[in-house]
């Protein structure tokens, strides 16, 4: 049985109907923080927030291998076969690179600096 | 419907499928609710029999696709059941809440909803006879109410009778699911002997008899009294599964990996409750067989409608179920009825996996017959089963009419247990359904 690509985005958007307004709010508010950042007259430091996002990110893949069996009211000994083990890191990796995505534009604000060049001082 | 008991998705796409689905965030809601263009100008009266996964998903593309025609649902139950989860609540995974839902949710905009059963078919007139007195005719009739459980056929069982006396059924209701967890406790706390059965003919999810036996045999090591337990599948012929080679595992996999006796030609007659006892007739005549557990599968029809209709088959194989050519899903003789989901007379198919096949053949073909255009669409039997053999392992089996296996991913073995297609069909399946109700797959 064939799953069209639209197919598949909308068996996911059912999964996700009950938190769409929560998720379309987070989007919104990562949109107005990364406008922020884009005309803010402030230096950005790209290194120290990738890391932070990074760490966080990668945290976060962690705690969703461990969590997602549980999840399904399974264990992670019920992982048997390699696609197991590829479907839960990808599953991991994807979660940890949304997590990153969404705290970079925070941590990036949170860590700029006043760009010289338009210091009225 | 009638009075009587009916019912009624590798890595690369999942990685692709959570890239489109978070840029597809913003857009959701309208994705999720948004009308589409409608190509097909018609005033053709439209009537799907049943609300179920069939019809809804059918009144979903019709209603997308049409542009000024009538369409009329008649289903008189506000309560939608997500039928495949029963087997969740029945082994205690989920609650009876987790499946029930409300149809007044999937109904279509601009589709007229008529609460109503229907008492008689009159296919030669292109109408209808509802329960409560009302006549419907129609230009094109969708024949999709699912089908009826006869309990009544064996001996000593009713509905009443389910979580009582040790006696288990997943078919009939979520409530009726949740009382065969309850009766499944005596035997999972004490051990004993636990029956589990299927009748002769057709069935709806035939995996599901399949699913409890070796989820109650997982339940009964988790809790430690698999040793104290003695089980047995009981069912009417020699075969396990309709697809061959899954067959052929079982037939190794119960006896050898599960220590569960396979006792063929034992269709199931009656149940003396009282005695806790269940009467098989078999090749060699009774035989009775004490119990702490069964489980009941009651033989299964079209309800009685459609099987006392023109619209059903005559003779063969499927007297009585809905006769439809099999691959259009079109009535032989009656080229205005349509048919699709636990109805129709076909060799396979009584799943949901086979209604997301069916429903846009039906809804393809009808509206080319509203077009005077030969059927552009057909079905080639798919079905799929992800059979879950214990709890957070599934084998996800999909085959068509041939009997050959038919995998969507390929990568994913059908004859290993899995925690992948167990995931699916615990966290994921559900939402294709519900999807599936809309028109979107």
């Amino acid at each position: 049985m064939e799953f069209s690509l639209l197919g598949i985005v909308f068996v996911i958007l059912e999964f996700l109907r009950p938190l769409l307004p929560a998720l379309t709010a987070i989007a919104a508010l990562e949109a107005v923080l990364l406008a922020w950042l884009l005309v803010g007259r402030r230096r950005a430091r790209v290194r120290p927030a990738l890391g932070g996002a990074v760490t966080a990110g990668g945290l976060a893949a962690v705690a969703i291998a461990l969590w997602l069996p549980a999840w399904t009211q399974a264990s992670l000994a019920d992982l048997r076969s390699a696609v197991d083990f590829l479907a839960l890191g990808a599953a991991a990796a994807g979660g940890g690179a949304t997590v990153a995505l969404l705290l970079y534009p925070p941590l990036q604000i949170l860590l700029r600096e006043p760009d010289p060049a338009h210091d009225d001082r | 419907m009638f009075g009587k008991h009916t019912h009624d998705a590798g890595r690369r796409h999942f990685l692709v499928s959570s890239t489109l689905a978070a840029a597809a965030a913003a857009g959701g809601p309208a994705l999720l609710g948004g009308p589409a263009a409608r190509a097909v100008e018609t005033s053709a009266r439209i009537v799907i029999v049943g609300a179920g996964a069939a019809g809804l998903g059918i009144a979903a593309r019709l209603s997308r696709t049409l542009a000024g025609a009538e369409i009329v649902i008649v289903d008189p139950r506000e309560t939608h059941i997500y039928q495949p989860g029963l087997t969740l609540v029945a082994t205690g995974f989920w609650d009876g809440d987790h499946v029930r839902d409300r149809n007044a949710r999937y109904i279509p905009q601009g589709v007229t909803w008529l609460r109503d059963a229907v008492a008689a078919f009159d296919p030669a007139a292109s109408r209808l006879e509802t329960v409560s007195g009302e006549t419907l005719r129609y230009d094109f009739l969708v024949v999709a109410p699912g089908l009826q459980l006869d309990f009544e056929l064996i001996e000593g069982v009713s509905t009443e009778r389910i979580g009582r006396d040790g006696i288990g059924c997943v078919y009939a209701s979520p409530e009726h699911a949740q009382r065969t967890w309850a009766a499944a406790q005596p035997l999972l706390d004490n051990g004993g002997v636990g029956l589990f059965t299927r009748p002769p003919g057709d069935i709806k999810c035939a995996g599901a008899p399949l699913k409890i036996t070796m989820l109650l045999d997982d339940a009964l090591r988790r809790a430690g009294n698999r040793g104290r337990a003695e089980l047995h599948y009981l069912p009417p012929g020699e075969s396990l599964f309709s697809q061959p080679q899954i067959d052929r595992f079982l037939q190794d996999y119960f006896p050898q990996s599960r220590d569960i006796q396979i006792e063929p030609h034992h269709p199931l007659t009656a149940i003396d409750p009282g005695r806790r006892q269940a009467i098989f007739t078999t090749p060699d005549g009774p035989r009775t067989l004490d119990y702490d557990f069964i489980h009941v599968v009651p033989p299964m029809s079209a309800p009685t409608p459609v099987s006392a209709s023109e619209l059903a088959w005559a003779g063969g194989p499927y007297r009585g179920w809905l006769e439809v050519d099999r691959h259009t899903l079109r009535h032989p003789r009656f080229p205005n009825v349509f048919g699709a989901g636990d109805v129709v007379g076909t060799p396979i198919g009584k799943t949901a996996a086979s209604v997301k096949a069916q429903s846009p053949v039906v809804a393809a073909n009808l509206v080319a017959a509203i077009q005077e255009r030969e059927p552009p669409a057909a079905w080639n039997g798919y079905t799929s089963c992800p059979l879950i053999t214990e709890g957070g392992q599934a084998m996800l089996v999909e085959f068509d009419f041939e009997m050959e296996m038919t995998p969507s991913f390929p990568f994913i073995d059908p004859f290993q247990p899995q925690w992948l297609p167990w995931f699916l069909k615990h966290r994921m399946l559900h939402a294709a359904y519900n999807a599936m109700l809309r028109g979107r797959v």
